[in-house]
Formats: structure tokens, C-alpha cells, sequence
């Protein structure tokens, strides 16, 4: 860099001082090369100015970001909603293990019986196709199914993929659709690809093979909100 | 009730300064991701955030810079995922020159149409600070503060962003003549004829 360069930056962009501008500007005076880069530099900036004002502005997607944003809410409130249920659950649990615990003592079938009664229901939401997402969001589903076998408890589990994250759904990944399938023979596990990402994705020339156990019929946030109001437990990826 | 009528109230603000900053917003998504519906998206996403934290807005003459600076974060986190946005710091344009193959250069040269591919030829880095700087007349400081860098190093990338667009733009002007210099000899030798 010449020795005047970062000077010649600063006046271009106007970080100089008034004293300092009136000093370089007698410089560029008396200096041709200098007034010769100041005039290009300055074109440059202009003209990449107006480049960029020129560009077509497409619609403000502020409906849909407001759109969005609402829908947030909505599953935030849900969740608000939660404490209560839980706090309710909890004291049903406690009151449940009390009398469990008295009736083990005489006897071992009731608490059985008792724990088989309630079902476990979780939703795993999915929406990057980064690997490490999706490869979480399987291991996420097998670990919670196979936990719950071993524990002899009743257990329904569906993965909701919406934006990026139906790739995980695509048959032609051979390595997902290996461990998806395992998955969808069990028949309290569900798979749901969003029906606005697929035919987002499919506006966009891109058309996604899904793997055929996939509900493709939902959208997801429909389905999310529907959940966690039957009291489903949400995890997101 | 109170509250609600307040978070009602910043939240009718907010979409007023959403709408009002959405040019400047674009421009600066379009220069830094290069398509337009990626810059869309990058749009969208920042809007939603902002309509999120609306509270966490302190000054509304600072809205821009604070929308930005959130815009900014988000196209970190994408620049994270998609392969297509990470670069690796190029030197400069001569030492492509001595790297790459004629074929790579001539592509290279070829795509290179406009301001716009210039700066899509950039690393992120620098492309972020002269959308921020000569498209959107930020000043050292506020640029550094969007970009939470220091201003050293927002003008020293600043300077070699510029370098880099204006031999990019040289070179390109220079093949635009040279072709055109082509087509007048060809025209002037089957005018001869």
C-alpha cells in the first residue's frame, strides 16, 4: 500500500477531519498521480452505489415474516400453557407413585398395570438439512423408542420435517433411509414432510423423492400446534 | 394491560421501521449472498427476528444499524451451512493469476460481467464490509460495530475489498474492449473483401 492510500481511503469516505481535508486536498493539488486514483476510487464508489440502487426491489416479505413470527407465538403460548399441565402431571405422578408404592408392597401387578396406563408422546421437529441435524433427529427418535421397549412403556414418537429439513425424508439418501425404515416399522412412529415445503421445494424445480411411509399431507406447523395442544412433548432439533 | 398496549405499540413501530429499511435491507442481503431469493430469505429471517426481540430496540435512529447487525448474525449462522457461502480468504487477484489454470482464469474473467460478480468474487469478509461501506455509506465506526470488529480491520479489509473489485473491473473492461476491437477488425477485413 502507498504511503497515501489509507489517507485516500479516509477523504473518499469522508473520515477526515475539516483541518485534515483542507491538508490532503492541497496534496492532491500538487500531486497528479494522487488526484488521478482519488477520481478513480471515488467512480468506483459511485459507481458501485448506483449498481446497487438500480437493482429491482421484489415485495417486501414483511407479510410473510409477520406471518411467521405470529406462528412462533402461537407455539410459544402453547408452551406457556405447559407449566400448568405439568404441575398437574407432576402431582398426578407423585400421587400415583405413592400408591403405587403402597400397592407394591402387597401387590406387584397393580404397579404394572399403572405404568403401562399412560403413553408417551413426543414430537421431534426437524427444519435444516444440515447432516448433523438430521443424524440428532433419528437418533433422537430411535433412542426414545427403544428406551421406552426396554421399559415395557407405551411410547408414540413422529418426526415433523418442514423448510430444508424434508431432505431427511429423501429416499435417495440410502443411509437415512436405512435407519428410517427400522424406524417406520414400528407403528407408533410417524413421519411427516410439510406439504407447503414440498410444494415450496417443488416450485423451485426441485422435487424431493420422499420415502413412503411419509405423510405428506400436513403442514407442519398445523400439525406441531395440534400436538402440543393433545399435550405432546416438543423437541426441536 | 398496560404492557400489552406497549408490546402492541412497539410491535406497529417495528413493522413501520421493517418497511422502511426493506431497500436498504435487500441491497445489502442481494450483495452479500449474491441471488436474489437467498437475499429474500436472509430478509424474511431477519424480520422475523426483529418482530421477535422488538423490544430490545433502544434507539429508533439507530434502527438500521441494529437490524443490520441482527441480519448480519443470521447470515453468519446460514454461511455456516451452505457450502456455496464458504469462501476461503483469497490473497489477491494476482495470486490467482499464479495458482490457477489458464481455463479457471478464463471462466473467471468471463463471469466477471459486472460490479456485482466483482464483489460476489470477494470473501465474505470483505464483501460485508464494502456492501455496508459503499453501498450503504456506513461510516469506520458503524461499520465495525455491526460487524463487532475492530475499525482497523474494517478498513484494512475495506482497501483490499477495493482492490480487488477495481483490478476485477479493469480486467473485465479490458476484455469488453478487446472483443470489440475483435468484431471491428472482423467487420473491416470482410468489409475488404
Amino acid at each position: 500500500m502507498k504511503p497515501f492510500d489509507k489517507k485516500l481511503h479516509f477523504y473518499i469516505d469522508d473520515q477526515l477531519s475539516e483541518e485534515e481535508k483542507a491538508d490532503f486536498e492541497e496534496q492532491i493539488l500538487q500531486d497528479a498521480d494522487l488526484r488521478k486514483a482519488a477520481c478513480e476510487l471515488r467512480k468506483q464508489k459511485s459507481d458501485i452505489q448506483q449498481h446497487y440502487q438500480a437493482i429491482p426491489l421484489p415485495n417486501s416479505p414483511l407479510a410473510k415474516a409477520k406471518k411467521v413470527h405470529q406462528q412462533q407465538q402461537n407455539i410459544a403460548v402453547s408452551w406457556l400453557k405447559k407449566p400448568k399441565t405439568y404441575g398437574i402431571a407432576a402431582s398426578l405422578a407423585l400421587f400415583f407413585t405413592f400408591t403405587t408404592f403402597l400397592f407394591n408392597t402387597s401387590n406387584t401387578k397393580t404397579h404394572t398395570l399403572t405404568a403401562s396406563a399412560s403413553t408417551h408422546k413426543f414430537l421431534i421437529h426437524i427444519d435444516s438439512n444440515d447432516p448433523q441435524k438430521e443424524k440428532m433427529a433419528v437418533i433422537k427418535a430411535e433412542s426414545l423408542v427403544r428406551t421406552a421397549y426396554e421399559q415395557g412403556q407405551p411410547i408414540q414418537v413422529e418426526i415433523v420435517a418442514n423448510y430444508k429439513g424434508i431432505e431427511l425424508f429423501n429416499a435417495e439418501n440410502l443411509d437415512k433411509l436405512k435407519i428410517l425404515k427400522t424406524l417406520s416399522q414400528y407403528d407408533n412412529v410417524k413421519l411427516l414432510a410439510c406439504k407447503r415445503a414440498i410444494e415450496r421445494a417443488k416450485s423451485e424445480g426441485h422435487h424431493i423423492h420422499l420415502m413412503a411411509p411419509v405423510i405428506q399431507d400436513k403442514a407442519a406447523i398445523d400439525e406441531i400446534v395440534s400436538k402440543m395442544q393433545q399435550g405432546w412433548q416438543y423437541i426441536k432439533i | 394491560m398496560l404492557s400489552w398496549i406497549q408490546k402492541n405499540r412497539q410491535k406497529k413501530q417495528m413493522e413501520t421501521l421493517l418497511e422502511i429499511h426493506y431497500p436498504q435491507l435487500y441491497r445489502i442481503a442481494y450483495a452479500w449472498t449474491q441471488e436474489e431469493q437467498c437475499a429474500l430469505d436472509l430478509v424474511q429471517e431477519t424480520m422475523v427476528k426483529a418482530l421477535e426481540k422488538s423490544d430490545q430496540l433502544n434507539a429508533i435512529n439507530q434502527s438500521d444499524r441494529w437490524l443490520t447487525k441482527i441480519m448480519h448474525n443470521l447470515f453468519y449462522d446460514l454461511c455456516r451451512h451452505h457450502k456455496k457461502w464458504q469462501q476461503e480468504d483469497i490473497a489477491s487477484f494476482d495470486d490467482i493469476a499464479h495458482e490457477k489454470s489458464v481455463e479457471t482464469l478464463y471462466i473467471q474473467h468471463q463471469t466477471i460481467g459486472n460490479i456485482h460478480d466483482a464483489i460476489g468474487a470477494l470473501p465474505i469478509s470483505q464483501k460485508e464490509v464494502i456492501a455496508l461501506i459503499d453501498i450503504e455509506g456506513y461510516s469506520y465506526q458503524e461499520a465495525a460495530e455491526i460487524l463487532e470488529i475492530p475499525i482497523g480491520t474494517i478498513m484494512s479489509r475495506l482497501h483490499r475489498a477495493r482492490e480487488k473489485v477495481r483490478r476485477l473491473m479493469h480486467h473485465c473492461e479490458k476484455q469488453t474492449s478487446k472483443s470489440q476491437t475483435d468484431n471491428n477488425v472482423i467487420q473491416f477485413k470482410e468489409g475488404l473483401k
